[in-house]
């Protein structure tokens, strides 16, 4: 049964149509769930995949303070994770995927920038893969975007215990690309106004229609 | 209209360009040809205040304004359009959003989008090129040739006074070389533009009546024709441009 769930105010209703997020909570997810959501706080949550279970889990994070987000996945689940994080202030996010069981697919991107130049994050990203597991298949797309000498780090760690897996990571951080810089201002952008744009491709560039318009990469140069 | 006098290019401390000079008046066509390495491609980029370049001698003047205390942004809006041998890859950025903001900022005003879209249909329709790509990501995902005429769609959009083609035929079959010839053809048909060619092959030169053309040699300009010498080189190698200067010479 697909639910598609679209949050925006964080609420719990029973027919699941929206979903309070409190502290520390943990969330079980049966069945195929797809989690659209919006958040402006920084909470610690536990997501748990049952078998069989597959979450889509796609969320702009407005972040302020640090905070940790663990999925654990048993046998045959299913998740694709796509996390744009806004940073203000000096915060860590931990990341933790935990392929508990076997036949477990992750595929996790991620995009980070900072709101402004004093802001850093360090964004760590564990997916651990338990010994005596076969055939999970686990893959981290890590980007942050430097706008204007803030600090992103990102650490995509992996402890894998077994042979039988297929794990990729992929990381890049950096500032603005020069060569689309120049592209965008040999048409007649202004340099704020490439830049603008490339802000908003690069954060919009993993998310659906639901978050896009919550991204102006005007409100970050 | 374009007027480079004495120019001196470096690229991380290594010149690259020297002593060059050329001008080009309004509606002229002028090849720059030349063995690999010569300079042609930095002249180009040059000229745009490309970031790999510093222009440490030298002026470079487009319709009697000084390009010294201009960045990209102001170079482009007066007129010049660069057409690369490889059109970079935005991802994320339609065709629609750079025009539309191109024409925005630089006419400082909202476009209407009633005659913008009227308008993008108008030059698909010219150029051949399928109306899906006004929405398609800047050359993303697009082969060589369908890079160059996206970059087309660009050029008739933008209207600039002056052309500079780097190697645009490089990576084209024959086919996507005239429906680029025929569309440039037109464009200076229309627009009297002045246009700056770089190219190793007679194949694009075609499309047009008359040109003037300078080779290059180690970052200069060494020799200077109208369209027969390039017709030489073409059969005989650019050798035959140093027996040409000899000739010259006597």
């Amino acid at each position: 049964m697909n639910k598609l769930v679209v949050v925006e105010d964080i609420k719990l209703n029973d027919d699941h149509t929206l979903i309070e997020f409190k502290d520390n909570v943990k969330v079980d997810i049966k069945d195929v769930v797809k989690l659209i959501d919006y958040m402006e706080e920084s909470k610690d949550i536990t997501f748990n995949l049952n078998n069989d279970s597959k979450l889509f889990l796609e969320r702009l994070w407005i972040l302020n303070k640090s905070a940790n987000l663990v999925i654990n996945m048993h046998k045959n689940s299913d998740l694709e994770l796509r996390l744009v994080v806004i940073n203000e202030g000096v915060n860590t996010i931990n990341l933790r995927v935990n392929m508990l069981e076997d036949l477990g697919k992750a595929k996790i991107y991620v995009r980070i920038i900072n709101k402004n130049k004093d802001s850093n994050i360090n964004f760590i990203c564990d997916g651990n893969i338990e010994a005596k597991t076969i055939d999970n298949n686990l893959l981290e797309d890590l980007k942050g975007l430097i706008l204007d000498n803030d600090t992103i780090k990102i650490s995509p760690n992996m402890q894998v215990a077994t042979n039988e897996v297929m794990a990729n990571h992929l990381v890049t951080v950096g500032s603005f690309n020069l060569e689309e810089l120049f592209y965008l201002e040999s048409k007649g952008l202004s340099r704020n106004r490439a830049k603008e744009l490339l802000v908003d491709s690069f954060l919009k560039n993993i998310l659906g229609e639901h978050l896009k318009k919550y991204i102006n990469g005007g409100d970050y140069i | 209209m374009l007027i480079i006098k004495d120019l001196e290019v470096k690229a991380e401390d290594k010149v690259i360009i020297k002593n060059f000079n050329l001008e080009i008046n309004t509606g002229e066509i002028h090849v720059l040809m030349g063995r690999n390495g010569t300079g042609k491609s930095t002249i180009c980029k040059a000229i745009l205040k490309h970031p790999d370049y510093q222009i440490v001698k030298g002026s470079i003047s487009f319709l009697g304004k000084d390009l010294k205390d201009l960045d990209t942004t102001m170079i482009s809006r007066l007129g010049i359009f660069l057409l690369s041998q490889n059109p970079v890859e935005v991802q994320g950025i339609t065709n629609a959003e750079v025009l539309r903001n191109a024409l925005s900022e630089k006419n400082n005003e909202r476009v209407d989008i009633f005659k913008f879209n009227k308008r993008l249909n108008e030059v698909c329709e010219m150029i051949n090129l399928p109306k899906s790509f006004v929405h398609r990501d800047v050359n993303f995902n697009m082969s060589g040739g369908e890079k160059k005429k996206n970059e087309l769609l660009h050029l008739f959009m933008l209207e600039p006074k002056l052309i500079i083609l780097d190697e645009i035929n490089s990576g084209l079959d024959v086919d996507a070389i005239k429906t680029v010839g025929l569309a440039l053809r037109k464009y200076y048909e229309i627009y009297k533009p002045a246009i700056l060619i770089v190219t190793h092959h007679a194949d694009i030169l075609e499309y047009f009546d008359d040109y003037k053309v300078h080779v290059m040699d180690k970052g200069e300009i060494t020799l200077s024709g109208d369209k027969s010498l390039a017709q030489t080189i073409l059969t005989t190698g650019f050798g035959a441009s140093a027996v040409a200067e000899d000739l010259e010479n006597e």
